[in-house]
Parts: structure tokens; sequence; C-alpha cells
């Protein structure tokens, strides 16, 4: 095991520690979260094309209002997971668009690939062969 | 989609309802921005400067033609992204900080109502009440000596002054020694034993939660609360002019007895949606002080009455009470290593 590996894994155990050896994920991501990364997967867009596409992503189950939505994006912004693509100056209005980084994409895959596996252990799971419902 | 798209009759050139409302409202301000540029208020000038201008196209873009008046999502998600920037907590520092900043506060002002003395430091007055003169002073100071022991100097020596402050208050307040001590205990706990130093708040704005929350609880618990209504009596039987103005009077008393407390609770309770630390903290200095009464209680079962500190107490237990969270520190630390 090389050092860097040695020093994560001391790391992480001193992290479990602190938390009474409970795990925890602080990798997981909140759905809107989520579904505001998704939306610029395509390519990137102003604030109100990420309103529609998140909805339309989710089914309409993330409906951001506009507060939120900024909220999110000076976090994300922060985070590195976004960044200011294009500013554009329409009829005397601000339009920003804004896309995905490389640590932000590598983010959305890695919570992606956690969702996938955690659905697995239902949609993979097969009932034992000799299990049968108990008579009425 | 909640909000289909509208073609705009009149375009006809592919251009949708909301990019039509985006380029139009370029030109001239309407109702509709008006009231949302109102509501862009809730954030900092300099947060306006930066991104007022991209909210307010959104917002405009989002909020369908009949509209004059943004959405009740819309306008609170605007009010508390405000405040929240205005509080520093939009760019949030992670549950652990949020939480030690809290306590740190909660167990210093734990600190003044010890120096202060009794529950009226969570009056309004009480606050600013300087009686008998000195106390309030001592204990401010204390409390300040506390927080930034815990805040900026090396962890031992934040750990001695803290001891160090609690047994003086002891001293200072011997009928209640408990409610110095706990509260000291909290600090030690927050802002000395947890690994790093705690990072000071990038704004200082949420302090008016906690007076906001000190005044809601007042108002709802303490002494002439909600129930203390002024007098209200219904016109005497010859409808004078003065007969109705008196009336008048005391239903704006009683509108006023009722509005104003309430108005403090709903505030309140819009900045602990905000902001979870005032709410925290205000925990800590009540838990600080309902348990120290319980201490004092069952300690006065066993004693006739507390020890009184003298100097001997203070060379002796002072040490051992510096030397004490030291030493679990250091074992913790090799605990988890």
């Amino acid at each position: 095991m090389d050092t860097v590996a040695q020093k994560r894994q001391v790391a992480v155990c001193r992290w479990a520690t602190y938390r009474l050896c409970v795990r925890i994920s602080t990798s997981e991501m909140r759905e809107p979260t989520y579904f505001v990364l998704a939306s610029l997967l395509d390519g990137p867009l102003h604030g109100y094309a990420i309103i529609k596409r998140a909805a339309e992503l989710s089914g309409d189950r993330v409906r951001l209002a506009t507060g939120t939505l900024y909220t999110a994006l000076d976090r994300l912004t922060a985070a590195g997971y976004v960044e200011l693509v294009r500013e554009e100056i329409i009829n005397g209005r601000a339009r920003r668009s804004y896309g995905l980084t490389g640590s932000g994409t590598a983010a959305l895959q890695a919570e992606a690939a956690r969702m996938a596996e955690a659905a697995s252990v239902v949609t993979g799971h097969r009932r034992a062969a000799t299990w049968k419902p108990s008579p009425a | 989609m909640t909000e289909p798209e509208r073609r705009s009759p009149e375009a006809g050139s592919g251009m949708t309802e909301p990019e039509r409302r985006f380029l139009e409202a370029g030109s001239g301000m309407g109702e509709l921005e008006r009231r949302c540029r109102w509501l862009l208020r809730a954030y900092p000038a300099t947060y306006r400067d930066a991104r007022g201008e991209e909210i307010l196209a959104t917002l405009l873009e989002s909020t369908p033609a009949a509209q004059i008046w943004p959405s009740r999502r819309d306008a609170a998600a605007l009010i508390i992204g405000g405040l929240r920037v205005r509080a520093g907590q939009d760019q949030w520092p992670g549950i652990g900080t949020s939480m030690r900043q809290a306590a740190a506060l909660g167990a210093a002002l734990a600190f003044v109502r010890t120096a202060v003395g009794g529950p009226q430091f969570l009056s309004w007055t009480g606050i600013l009440q300087i009686d008998p003169p000195g106390a309030p002073l001592r204990g401010w100071l204390l409390a300040l000596a506390a927080v930034a022991a815990a805040w900026w100097v090396p962890r031992r020596i934040a750990v001695f002054l803290v001891v160090t402050g609690a047994t003086l208050l002891a001293y200072v307040n011997a009928s209640q020694p408990t409610a110095a001590v706990l509260p000291a205990a909290f600090l030690i706990l927050f802002g000395v034993c947890l690994p790093g130093r705690l990072p000071l708040p990038r704004s200082w704005l949420w302090l008016v939660g906690w007076v906001l929350l000190a005044r809601a609880l007042e108002g709802t618990f303490g002494a002439g609360g909600f129930v203390a209504i002024p007098g209200f009596a219904a016109p005497h039987q010859q409808t004078t002019i003065g007969a109705v103005l008196q009336f008048a009077h005391e239903l704006t008393g009683v509108a006023l007895a009722l509005v104003i407390p309430w108005s403090i609770v709903a505030a309140a309770a819009v900045w602990a949606a905000v902001d979870a630390r005032p709410a925290v903290s205000m925990i800590i200095y009540l838990a600080s002080g309902f348990a120290a009464s319980i201490v004092d209680q069952a300690a006065s079962a066993h004693f006739q009455q507390w020890p009184v500190l003298t100097w001997e107490y203070l060379l002796t237990a002072l040490p051992a009470l510096a030397i004490a969270p030291v030493v679990i520190w250091r074992l913790r630390r090799q605990a988890i290593l």
C-alpha cells in the first residue's frame, strides 16, 4: 500500500472514530443538487433553462424556485462543480450560462454509480428458491 | 411540466412566452419587475450588484404572463435566500462548524446570565440593564474572554482561561456555582476539545436571530407574556364620542399587544429557517441553566450550602481543572490514531 493510500486510510479511520464508528456517507448528494448538475450534462444552460431541464429530468419532482437555484449555483460554483461559461447582455439584461466542470462531472457520475449500486440491491434481488409463502 | 410553454400569439416566430417576457422586460419596468426588485432587497447590495439582474431575469422568465406577483414559493425562496446571504450561511460552513459557533455563543451567554443573575437576562431590557453596577460588565468581559479563548488562542491556554473564568464566576456568584461551571464545560467541549480551531462566522448578523428568539420566548413564556393583555372593556351604555375613542384606544392596545409579540415569534421562526445557530445556542443557553438548577437541587440535599470558595480551593482546584481537559484530549488523540 502506498503512502497516500495509507494516509487516506488513517484519515478515514479518524473520521469514522469522530462519528462514533458509525459510517455516514458524506458523498451523498441531495436530489435537487443532483438534477441541477444533471441538467448541465448536455451543455451549458442559463438559469431558467436549468429550472426547466431539472424539472423535465426529474419527472417534475424537482421544481426549483429561482432563489433556491441561485443559492445552489453559488454553492456548486464555490465547490468547483459548476463554472460560468458565457455571459451575454440581451436587451439590457444579463444572461449567464453555467456548465459542468471536470470535478462536477466526476461527482455526478460517482453519485449516479452510488445510486445504481443501491438500486441493484433491490432490482437484482432474486427470491430464494426454497422460500414459499406460508399458507393462509 | 407544470408550466406549459406558451407561444406568444403576436410573435409567431418560434419565440416562447418566457423568452418574449425576458426580452420585453428589458424595455421597461412592469408591476411584476417592480415587486421582484423589492423582494431582491432581501439580499445585500454587493450580492445584488453581482447577481441581482440575473436573478431578476430568471424570475421574470419563470413567472407566467398573466401574473403580476411572483409565486409564494419564489418570494419565500428569495427572502430566505437573501437573509441566508446576509447571515453568512449561503456558503454553508458545515454542521460541525455551525454547531460549534452556536454552542460557543450559548455557553458565553450563559456566563453572562450567571454574572447578571436570574432569568431577567432574557428580557429585552435585561440585556441592557446594568444592575448592580459592574456585575453585567464582569459577565460580558468574561464571556468575551471565553469566546476569544475558544476561537483564537491555543487550546491549552483556552482551557486555562475558560476554567479560570468559570471558577471566578463561581466565586462571584456563590449561590449557583454550577451555573458557571456547566457553561464552561460546554465551551471546553465545543470550542476547545474538538479538532481544529473554531472559524469565525462570516457575518455577525445571525446574532439578531438570537435576540429575536430570546424576545419571542420571553413574550411567550416570560412574566407578562401573551396572557398579560392590557385590560379590554366594551363601550359603556351611553355611546358618546369619548367612549368610542376610549374603545378604539383599548382595541388598538389589544391589537398591538397581540400583533407585536406574534410578529416577533414569526420573525424568530423565519430566522430559524434561515439559520439554525441561534436556536441551537438558545437550547444550550437554557439547558445549562436548567442543568445547573438540577445539580444545585441535588447538591442541596447533601450540603447545607455550597462550600465557600477560598484561595486554598482556587490554588488546589485550578491546576487540576485546567490539566484534566488536556489529559482527556491527549488520551482521546491516542485512542483515535
